[in-house]
């Protein structure tokens, strides 16, 4: 690959695998949270939703800053992961996708609730009336009907975590073959006098990568889309 | 209906007139690392009749500003190499691209910290390290971060401490990590830990290590004023000396 240059597959390296585990550790926690709020009534419902939502509405700095204090070494999560598991997230690709899939997790809880939503509970209520097992109910009812929701969470969710920057480089700040992502390469090619072409490099890999996982996840929707439809003919 | 017509006109009419007699707006741009001192000069400025407004931000992201026709009639940068990028397209006034402050590089940590260590040639910063990162600004393009790799690759301890940095996107940022002990060393600027309670400087690193730090004050051509001049000349005067000087500063002569 001699059209790029190495740092520039190390950031798209970089890139890809914290996108990779932010989707990983927030798609399951997202699915919890969204049938939360979508299937349940309780009293702070609106404070929880509320609270769900933050990061979409704070300064990424601000849920980075939090992060720092929180889960770096003097924080009381991040001292707790560094004394019983050795884990240390600040300064680390690891911190990078806590914080990535931070940033994601509103959009996806939406997108996921939106479609949870729109199951007609009919059908569960049927399929348990018949003697179905309730995990059995969610695994081959709920979940099919969900899984546009649930693709279009991952989508939204996946580009939001490439295009990360203000709470990683608060957080884990920048480290050539630890944190430095695409936007972080980015901005610091931007910064300096004479960076543009360079700068300029990395926006086309960034468009690039993004009209690939879309034509991708598009395909993928499709043949859900199929799926489900002929189930239903 | 007309009443309310005639009060707005009334309120509106005292504004324009306000803002006339309210002389001029000057509109600075000046590096993040400058602020405290910049602020105390400006209070400290004698004629009221003129306001000036500052946006302070990475030098890199102001050149930027001013080189696509931002209104700033001054520009303090952190680094001569973008002012000089803006000389060389013409836009400072002739004789409004000088030296004006000077800065130390130094080594500092966390009050909890008590460590001793000889800023020398092959000084062991790595083993003191302890599996901790020295926070410096980012190299590749922070002011803070040239100067400070350049000194390390100076003593000849770039090469180990090279993949031991956080690397922050500015000085100021790199001193908060040192701050909230994130860090057990960080290296930043003498003028940024003298506001600072709670870090510790190690020792200034000798001059001879790394390019001298200076911060060019400029006048942008296209927005220069009398008054612009005026202020310009007061910043350079024995007066504003002191502030900075106070802050951490070497004013250049």
């Amino acid at each position: 690959m001699d059209f790029l240059t190495e740092l520039e597959i190390e950031a798209i390296w970089l890139s890809l695998k914290i996108s990779a585990w932010a989707m990983i550790w927030s798609m399951p926690l997202a699915l919890g949270t969204a049938w939360i709020l979508a299937r349940y009534e309780f009293p702070g419902k609106f404070l929880f939703d509320g609270i769900i939502h933050l990061p979409l509405v704070l300064p990424p700095v601000v849920i980075g800053y939090v992060l720092l204090i929180t889960m770096g070494r003097q924080g009381v999560v991040g001292s707790f992961l560094y004394d019983t598991f050795g884990i240390t997230l600040a300064f680390s690709w690891r911190g990078a996708a806590v914080a990535a899939g931070i940033m994601a997790f509103p959009l996806i809880v939406r997108a996921i609730r939106l479609s949870l939503e729109a199951v007609d509970q009919r059908l569960e209520a049927a399929a348990r009336t018949l003697g179905a097992h309730p995990i059995v109910v969610f695994l081959t009812i709920t979940l099919p009907l969900t899984i546009p929701g649930i693709i279009v969470g991952a989508i939204l969710g996946f580009a939001r975590c490439l295009g990360e920057f203000g709470a990683t480089i608060t957080f884990v700040s920048n480290i050539p073959g630890e944190t430095r992502t695409l936007p972080i390469a980015l901005y610091a090619f931007s910064q300096v006098p004479g960076g543009e072409a360079a700068a300029l490099r990395i926006v086309v890999i960034s468009v690039a990568i993004a009209l690939f996982a879309l034509a991708g996840s598009e395909i993928l929707a499709r043949r859900m889309r199929k799926r489900i439809g002929s189930g239903h003919d | 209906m007309l009443r309310a017509l005639a009060a707005v006109t009334v309120v509106f009419s005292f504004l324009t007139t306000t803002t006339l007699t309210r002389a001029e707006n000057i509109l600075f741009f000046a590096a993040a690392s400058t602020a405290d001192a910049l602020n105390e000069a400006i209070k400290t400025y004698p004629v009221k009749t003129v306001a000036v407004r500052v946006s302070y931000a990475s030098t890199g992201a102001l050149a930027r500003q001013i080189e696509n026709g931002a209104p700033a009639a001054l520009f303090l940068s952190a680094s001569p190499l973008w002012t000089n990028r803006l000389a060389s397209k013409n836009l400072l006034a002739n004789d409004g691209n000088k030296p004006f402050l000077g800065n130390r590089l130094v080594l500092a940590a966390p009050k909890s910290g008590r460590v001793t260590i000889d800023i020398k040639k092959g000084f062991r910063l790595a083993e003191k390290l302890n599996g901790g990162r020295l926070a410096i600004a980012d190299p590749s393009h922070a002011p803070a971060g040239i100067y400070a790799k350049a000194a390390l690759q100076t003593l000849q301890v770039w090469n180990e401490l090279a993949r031991k940095t956080a690397r922050t996107s500015d000085v100021r940022s790199a001193l908060a990590l040192i701050q909230r002990a994130e860090v057990p060393f960080g290296i930043v600027y003498r003028s940024d830990v003298i506001a600072v309670k709670d870090v510790n400087v190690i020792g200034t690193f000798p001059k001879s290590s790394h390019p001298p730090i200076i911060y060019p004050l400029s006048i942008v051509k296209k927005f220069e004023t009398p008054a612009v001049r005026m202020f310009y000349d007061y910043l350079r005067s024995k007066k504003a000396e002191t502030i900075f000087d106070k802050f951490g500063f070497e004013v250049s002569k």
